[in-house]
């Protein structure tokens, strides 16, 4: 070497350096380091510094390129290595295979089912380019507890316009409202449109509903035009071409021309209301007197599209001001307490929105986390399952880990070995789960009510999510067994499975008592939920509920009420037909009592009903005191009140029969009591009997309940429909039956009875799972104990239980886990039902013994082949 | 039959042309030199690698010197097990060598 001290030392690039020290194995790293400056001082000197580092970097380049040849190799040898010992393993015992994919196939199913669900269920108006920015006005009414909450979704008619006028910082607001059933006709045909709304043109600045067809900045803007969806357009004029054609739209009598002046795309099912037409609210003020306005009523539904960047917390701070300023004295406001608007995030409507009103029905956040928590659990146990088989199961790999170790595998190689097991495990259980899920997808949207996809090949983010679920499953449920293997001692493992002692025990325990505390849980709350449900059905809810149709009037039929209903009369397989405001199983109207004389400060919030001389009768509510309208009193054609024994107690009244009363919260008497029924449920059993009062108004009730013979019910309902036709002009005959009606209200309730249920039996299933190849292991293990014990004079059913005992302890004290868990978590869900059963110890009982008998059974027809063989074979067995 | 990659081959002849002198830089110098042909630090060190895990070259720890900023250099030579390689090798190519006719390669 030429040493020259007249040139300096040339160091070479540091972070080249920096970086072989960490992609280089501690012993290496001198001597690469060190050659590399020496040859670069020898290339600074022979072209330069700049050569020299193209050189310098060059050299990196090829190290790290040989480095990464090596490692993958490596790595892919040993992959494909461990993937053919992991593929020999599941063929190896393929009834044990079969039974730990299987588990964690059904842990699976049920989590992505229930994801796909959660995951509509959050995406609900997430679609909007606006989503973020777009808010619905609701309000509070402090002191107007209603049906339990004192929160409404619809807002006053002049509140939209008020809105953009005095607030910069709104770009644009609109009303909506829903019309209820329309039939609208086209030529000669009549349709019954469900989704019709009024609603200002701004709705299409706010929302992102594309039109296919007509112009945006126009549409709504012209009056009597009419937008509709793309299916309605099909519906009406099937492939012909819509725009300018017109539909007949009646209202009190009159007929209105309507043309259609757009299509746009049908309105995603997953948006908190969906409307299939639409026209303008200037065409509805000429069409009809809806109060649009007046400050003091709240019907209908304002959303509002903020500027970006401007605070809805800060809006809601004006607004009371705001409303002062505007409507003034006119705001509706109980007991002197005026009614609060507020802002309430799009986005959050279909999960979060507790108001009363809304312009369609809402889901609940809670029984999505529910579903969402049971989801998990489900998997859990799934996990335990394979956690457990696995561990068990590898006592018989020991050999084969020993002399792994013994030819120099580190802890670290084993570990990943036995993942990559799982994973794989995982994997395929995945491709299970995949199947499942498309066999039950369409049961399991059926129940949720949704109309849930699953593509994973046309969708972005589910591939790759289910992937990654499958080996996070792989990885949670493979490192436990992982740990345990790896650490098995060489020496004892090749010296033969008899010193081996199996290290997992204690964990084992603790899983299966998890398992089975969860799966009792789940049994005790289906118990609860269900007992519930019977009591519900099997409640004296005050009134009948049987062989009752109930028709909504329109059209024709409302116009002739009475002539239409002494039609039906005529018939003698119709016992009895009344017309009411709304069913006694839901009487949704609320006001203040009122009457001449009232005390100012005596404040009592009372229930509204309107129904004709029949309704008492017809439902079989009982008079308590003073008698039923009747037509026998030609007074009580002029004003007549029931009040129910609640409404009696609030008003203190003993006696109010006589007492002048007034009708919507006015002042003046509309009529006299007469007589007080016996309280019956008139809401859901959540909630407590209010006070109400029936008034007598034979022309009002637009729900028309008809009483009919339990004999020839179609032929029945078939002449109710000849009656309809006569009179309803081109309105299709509708009917339900009160008792579906009244289901309906707890079909909440019965759907989760229903999902305790699945999930119980899934639980309980996996667990036995669980239980079978841990049995069946047991008894493997245990092969030359059960020879020596028979023959030392054993029987049969002693050596099961013997195997049997060491798996059932667990179960018990599952049970004594699982006992207090189910009672807290029914005591807490009880305590939404006013009117409730109790929880009682057979239910408690039910749950923990028919566990204790399904794992039994299970554990016995597992091992009773191992009981049964001959000893003379079992002691030989080596 | 004793198998060995030409590089390895290539650096095994270095060392043994090297005599005391054989480490990471002189090696690849001297192949350089002596064949025309530039190889990379990291061309050299795979075979080294291996040529050290068989058994065919020592390792052994130099002094530390200024130009290599202060690190210690490993010197390699031959084992005896490398020399009766390259032996072998050369006697198997000389063998074949000589079973070629004249010329054939020329043609």
């Amino acid at each position: 070497m030429i040493e020259s001290p007249d040139v300096p030392h040339a160091t070479p690039p540091a972070f080249g350096m920096c970086l072989l020290g960490r992609l280089l194995p501690e012993g290496e790293q001198a001597d690469t380091k060190g050659d590399l400056e020496e040859r670069y001082q020898l290339k600074v000197r022979e072209s330069g510094a700049a050569r020299a580092r193209i050189w310098f970097w060059y050299q990196i380049l090829h190290l790290v390129l040989y480095l990464i040849k090596d490692h993958v190799l490596w790595s892919v040898l040993m992959f494909k290595n461990n993937l053919i010992i992991a593929w020999r393993n599941i063929k190896k015992s393929k009834a044990y295979s079969a039974l730990n994919i299987f588990g964690l196939a059904v842990g699976m199913a049920v989590f992505i089912l229930i994801t796909l669900y959660v995951r509509y269920e959050l995406s609900y108006d997430r679609y909007h380019e606006n989503a973020r920015n777009i808010y619905q006005i609701n309000n509070v009414s402090p002191g107007n507890d209603y049906l339990g909450s004192n929160v409404f979704v619809p807002s006053p008619g002049p509140m939209a316009g008020a809105l953009v006028r005095d607030f910069p910082e709104v770009q644009a607001a609109a009303r909506i409202v829903n019309d209820g059933n329309t039939l609208f006709k086209i030529g000669t045909e009549s349709f019954l449109e469900k989704a019709f709304f009024w609603a200002d043109p701004q709705l299409f600045e706010i929302f992102s509903f594309p039109l296919v067809r007509g112009d945006q900045a126009s549409a709504l803007k012209d009056p009597f035009s009419i937008l509709l969806s793309e299916r309605e357009s099909r519906r009406f004029f099937g492939g012909s071409d819509p725009i300018g054609r017109t539909i007949l739209y009646q209202a009190a009598g009159k007929a209105y021309e309507f043309r259609v002046s757009g299509i746009f795309r049908d309105i995603p099912a997953n948006s908190h209301f969906v409307m299939d037409a639409v026209a303008s609210f200037e065409t509805m003020s000429r069409v009809m007197d809806w109060g649009i306005t007046e400050w003091g009523s709240n019907s209908f539904y304002t959303y509002l599209l903020l500027r970006p960047g401007a605070s809805a917390a800060a809006l809601d701070a004006k607004m009371p001001a705001f409303i002062d300023k505007n409507g003034g004295d006119d705001v509706w406001s109980v007991q002197g307490q005026k009614i609060r608007y507020f802002l309430f995030p799009l986005t959050r409507i279909h999960l979060h929105s507790r108001g009363h009103f809304p312009i369609a029905p809402t889901a609940d956040a809670r029984f999505v986390l529910l579903f969402a928590t049971i989801a998990v659990l489900v998997l859990v146990i799934a996990c335990v399952n394979y956690m457990n088989l696995s561990t068990a199961r590898s006592l018989k790999r020991a050999k084969e880990i020993g002399l792994r170790k013994v030819v120099g595998a580190a802890k670290g190689q084993i570990r990943r070995q036995f993942l990559g097991d799982s994973m794989l495990t995982a994997l395929l259980a995945l491709l299970a789960a995949a199947g499942l899920v498309r066999a039950a997808l369409p049961v399991f949207s059926s129940f949720v009510q949704r109309e849930i996809a699953f593509n994973p090949f046309r969708d972005a983010v589910l591939m790759p999510g289910l992937i990654l679920l499958a080996l996070l499953v792989g990885a949670a449920a493979g490192s436990y067994p992982a740990l345990v293997v790896s650490s098995f001692r060489p020496a004892a493992t090749l010296k033969g499975s008899g010193s081996l002692r199996f290290k997992g025990r204690i964990m084992r325990d603790v899983l299966i008592v998890f398992q089975f505390a969860a799966s009792i849980t789940l049994i005790i709350c289906t118990m609860g939920v269900r007992g519930q449900l019977r009591f519900i059905r099997n409640a004296d809810m005050g009134y009948g509920r049987e062989q009752i149709l109930v028709l909504r009037t329109n059209g024709g039929v409302s116009q002739n009420a009475e002539a239409f209903k002494a039609e039906l009369r005529r018939n003698p397989s119709i016992l009895a037909v009344s017309a009411s405001i709304s069913l006694p199983n839901n009487i949704s109207s609320s006001t203040q009592a009122k009457w001449p004389g009232k005390p100012e400060d005596l404040q009592i919030p009372i229930y509204v009903q309107e129904a004709d001389y029949d309704f008492v009768d017809l439902y079989g509510l009982k008079i308590v005191q003073g008698r039923n309208f009747s037509r026998s009193f030609s007074s009580d054609a002029n004003g007549a009140f029931l009040i129910n024994e609640a409404a009696r107690k609030a008003l203190g009244w003993d006696d109010p029969l006589g007492r002048e009363f007034g009708h919507w919260g006015n002042d003046k008497t509309a009529g006299r009591i007469v007589g007080v029924v016996k309280d019956f449920h008139m809401h859901s059993l959540h909630l407590p009997i209010m006070p109400l009062y029936i008034y007598l108004n034979p022309q009002k009730g637009r729900v028309l309940s008809i009483k009919i013979q339990g004999r020839n019910i179609p032929e029945t309902i078939a002449a109710i429909k000849r009656t309809w036709e006569r009179f309803a002009d081109g309105y299709p005959f509708e009917y339900r039956f009160f008792d579906e009606i009244f289901d309906q209200a707890y079909r909440t309730e019965q759907r989760l009875g229903t999902m305790f249920g699945v999930f119980a039996g899934l639980a309980v299933l996996i667990a036995c799972l669980g239980l079978v190849g841990l049995a069946a292991f047991a008894a493997e293990q245990k092969t030359k104990e059960i020879g020596i014990r028979k023959v030392l004079g054993a029987s049969s059913p002693g050596i099961v239980v013997l195997i049997s005992h060491e798996f059932m302890k667990w179960v018990v004290l599952a049970n004594l886990l699982a006992w207090p868990i189910g009672y807290f978590a029914m005591k807490s869900w009880l305590r939404s039902f006013a009117f409730r059963t109790s929880l009682t110890l057979p239910m408690f009982l039910i749950a923990g013994i028919g566990a204790f008998a399904i794992a039994a059974a299970v554990i016995a027809l597992q091992t009773r082949r191992a009981a049964a063989a001959n000893p003379i074979d079992s002691i030989r067995y080596e | 039959m004793i198998l060995l990659s030409r590089a390895e081959e290539t650096v095994l002849l270095a060392i043994l042309g090297l005599g005391d002198n054989a480490y990471g830089v002189s090696i690849l110098e001297y192949i350089q030199e002596k064949t025309g042909v530039e190889w990379s630090l990291a061309q050299t060190y795979d075979p080294l690698k291996k040529l050290v895990k068989k058994g065919y070259v020592l390792k052994t720890k130099g002094d530390p010197t200024p130009e290599r900023g202060g690190r210690a250099k490993s010197h390699f030579r031959l084992s005896g097990q490398g020399r009766q390689a390259l032996i072998e090798i050369r006697r198997v190519q000389e063998c074949l060598w000589t079973a070629v006719p004249k010329g054939a390669l020329v043609r």
